[in-house]
């Protein structure tokens, strides 16, 4: 039987739109599919956009709106727009954190 | 190395190849710090679920903060004092402590065999927000090298896991990981107040039987539980370290598959819910919001009451403006330039039939954007646009159309140059290509003002139901643009997979709608005011060119450079109805830009007009009802169809130029071009049918 993430990337493959349909299909709580997504974003699995704010920032020069996106820093109390998820062209390794080299220890 | 003095957090500056807080314990001035041998408790957590509040409440002013050696990572540490309870360190702690201890001065140990320290007190460190002990950020990295990675002798002898009640699945997992590891650890659960408003009710002693450590419920905010967490953060020092949970996961599940197994036991085991819980409100709207036919009905609904009401209530205050920059302000100006001497001269045709003409123009259109902005921003912090979103997806689905190039055309609609950019997001060159050529299609925040001001002069109390057609006219162009180019150039195209995450509803609130709506305001403003001065400047250049003999500025304008030009090009639309030069030079300059074609028409019937008395409104009514040979319903809805589909403006060919190059730019316009005469030859031919 497939695990929670499993399931959750089996759904993106099928097909399914929304986070709804995928916990149906699933037999997952809505919370624990959001919870895998959000793990999945974080490890670079999938990527999310911000539906209210899918203008980067070289092509709003010209846009009288820019500022005003509700789903950009601008707006800042809380994303209303919803996210766009797909699955990750590539694994977001590369991305992470390198400046810790050496292992750290708890202070005394 | 500076030290917190009482009444105030200072921030360190610890230089990151300089000593580790290690020797803390023995600085000169830090006695505020805990002893050496007082148990180390650790603070984690996910951001923002209360774990800096409840690091203060803990530990009052007896705190430092300061960069972590060797990270840029931010830590605070202070000083958690225990009150009457006992700590129940033991003898190889203490032996630990004293040996890590490597500064010169005589330490005490304060350990008396499995009894506890005088001090009565304990070193609480408050590491950096973490969703997980994996090292996707530095954050995380360092919280999970200290916790975990680390020998026992030198892990915090206790981790205090803050997890939210209202999300309770997304927190666990770092518990999930902390429980692979032998370590003491005590579960705060936060938010409490918050879940039981979803009707989430979590039943600790459930939750602790099924995690297998302590669960506490606190809320730092309020400071309630705090005595609750010291005991048994003291029970549990006193403890045994207790057993890593026992793994055990299928072949083929991953390590994540089992974390969350474990997860979705847990949060089964220790949640209670109504039976009304899993069905959140936000899930109840959405069955009727995102209905197959009931929800595309609604969006409709909704969308043609925002254009209703902004038009007619906007209406009057338009009216009013425009009275005032056509009326006092102009005879104002005019007197004042007769006064200077610079009256009935090209210095007065250009500050009052071109500037005040032209910039007046725009801000009538003030009420109607402020109304406009209120609303949609209304709809959007509700969450109800992400909604319409998925409904638009959903219309992409069904035709075959590539499901993530929704999103830039959804951007389009606000105005289509960072729609066109968002387009890089697409992973498929075709879909970039397509995506590209089918925003132009979107009808953009400066088309509407042009639309709304047709549909005041020539459809009265429908204005808002005609600007609704435009938007649906456009939503069916990009439909039907889609499916051509993919039934022709791109019948291969492959569709990826999409999820659309939805936020639950909310209330909107008065402070961000307002906000929204001024910088909304401001952004149009400032960009279709510098649009407009500049075209207004090329404009008045133009119309003061005579092209028969005359002087500079002194010629009538539809003898004008400008006019022969439009004049040249108007023939082709004699078929559409709309052949007069002012009509078509208007759509000129609309090549341009669209903010500025209302500010030409009145720059030119300005001019043109001999009559002070009549408006812009009826010399435009006049000039449709001349070229349409009386059809001016029709010809009105054809310049409006011509007017949403030919190229947008400049920009945006800039825009596509530098995304698609400029074959496939060049081939967007031609199609526009077409396509945009086509309709309007249709729409008007059809229309004079019907009267």
């Amino acid at each position: 039987m497939s695990g929670p993430v499993t399931s959750v990337l089996e759904a993106f493959e099928l097909g399914l739109r929304s986070t709804d349909q995928i916990a149906r299909r699933s037999g997952l709580s809505l919370d624990l599919v959001q919870a895998v997504i959000d793990h999945l974003v974080r490890s670079g699995h999938l990527e999310a956009t911000a539906l209210a704010s899918g203008c980067p920032a070289t092509g709003c020069a010209g846009c009288a709106l820019t500022p005003a996106c509700l789903g950009s820093a601008a707006a800042g109390r809380r994303s209303a727009g919803g996210r766009l998820l797909s699955l990750a062209r590539g694994r977001a390794d590369s991305g992470r954190a390198k400046d810790l080299e050496r292992p750290l220890t708890m202070a005394r | 190395m500076s030290v917190a003095q009482p009444g105030a957090k200072r921030r360190l500056s610890i230089n990151p190849t300089g000593p580790l807080p290690v020797k803390q314990c023995c600085q000169q001035g830090s006695g505020r710090m805990a002893g050496p041998n007082d148990p180390i408790v650790a603070l984690v957590g996910a951001p923002n679920v209360g774990k800096s509040t409840l690091f203060n409440s803990l530990t009052g002013s007896r705190a430092s903060v300061g960069n972590w050696p060797g990270t840029t990572v931010e830590v605070a540490r202070g000083v958690w004092r225990l009150g009457g309870f006992q700590t129940g360190a033991g003898p190889d702690r203490c032996e630990a402590a004293h040996h890590d201890c490597q500064c010169e001065h005589d330490c005490q140990c304060d350990c008396q065999g499995d009894s506890v320290p005088a001090s009565g007190q304990a070193t609480v460190i408050d590491l950096p927000g973490a969703y997980s002990l994996d090292s996707a950020s530095p954050d995380e990295r360092l919280t999970g090298e200290l916790v975990v990675d680390v020998p026992a002798t030198e892990a915090p002898d206790l981790v205090v896991a803050l997890v939210d009640a209202a999300h309770l699945a997304r927190s666990l997992f770092l518990v999930s990981q902390l429980r692979e590891r032998s370590r003491r650890l005590v579960l705060a659960l936060t938010m409490d107040d918050i879940a039981r408003r979803h009707g989430v009710e979590v039943d600790s002693y459930a939750l602790a039987d099924a995690v297998g450590v302590p669960v506490i419920v606190i809320d730092p905010r309020r400071r309630s539980g705090l005595d609750n967490l010291t005991r048994v953060v003291l029970e549990t020092l006193a403890r045994p370290v207790p057993p890593a949970r026992p793994r055990g996961r299928p072949l083929d599940q991953s390590d994540d598959d089992e974390r969350f197994s474990w997860i979705a036991q847990a949060v089964e085991r220790g949640t209670q819910s109504s039976g009304e819980t899993r069905v959140r409100r936000s899930d109840r709207i959405d069955r009727v919001i995102l209905a197959p036919v009931l929800g595309p009905l609604i969006f409709l609904a909704v969308m043609w009451a925002v254009f209703q009401i902004t038009t007619v209530v906007a209406a009057p205050l338009q009216d009013g403006l425009d009275a005032l920059f056509s009326g006092p302000l102009s005879r104002g100006a005019s007197g004042s330039l007769n006064g200077l001497g610079l009256g009935g001269g090209w210095v007065e045709g250009l500050i009052v039939d071109g500037l005040i003409a032209g910039v007046g123009s725009l801000l009538t259109f003030v009420p109607l954007m402020v109304l406009m902005f209120i609303l949609l921003a209304l709809l959007e912090d509700s969450g109800y646009l992400a909604r319409a979103a998925v409904l638009t997806d959903r219309v992409m689905g069904w035709l075959g159309l590539p499901g993530r190039a929704f999103l830039p055309i959804v951007v389009g609609f606000g105005c289509n140059v960072p729609g066109i950019a968002a387009t890089r997001a697409l992973p498929s060159a075709r879909h970039r290509v397509l995506t590209v050529l089918l925003i132009p299609f979107t009808s953009c925040t400066a088309r509407l003002t042009v639309f709304v001001m047709l549909g005041q002069i020539f459809f009265g109390r429908w204005a808002g139901t005609a600007v609704f057609l435009t938007y649906l006219a456009s939503i069916l162009l990009v439909v039907l643009g889609g499916l051509l180019l993919r039934a022709t150039l791109w019948r291969d195209s492959p569709n990826e997979p999409l999820v659309i995450d939805l936020p639950p509803y909310q209330t909107p609130t008065l402070r961000l709608t307002a906000a929204v709506t001024w910088l909304r305001l401001k952004g149009f403003l400032q960009t279709a005011s510098g649009i407009i001065v500049a075209t207004v400047m090329v404009v008045w250049l133009l119309q003061s060119i005579p092209t028969n003999g005359g002087d500079f500025a002194q010629v009538a304008v539809q003898d004008s450079l400008y006019a022969s030009v439009a004049q040249a090009v108007a023939p082709l639309f004699s078929w559409a109805g709309f052949a007069q030069w002012q009509t078509v030079a208007a759509l000129v300059v609309g090549f341009v830009a669209k903010e500025a074609v209302i500010s030409s028409w009145a720059q030119t019937y300005a001019l043109a007009s001999e009559d002070d008395l009549l408006g812009l409104g009826e010399q435009v009514s006049q000039a449709f009802e001349a070229s349409s040979g009386g059809s001016t319903v029709a010809a009105v809805a054809a310049f409006m169809v011509f007017f949403l589909a030919y190229t947008p403006c400049v920009a945006t060919l800039a825009a596509q130029k530098r995304e698609i190059g400029w074959r496939w730019t060049g081939f967007g316009v031609a199609l526009q071009l077409v396509v945009a005469w086509v309709l309007a030859v249709a729409v008007f031919q059809i229309g004079r049918l019907f009267g």
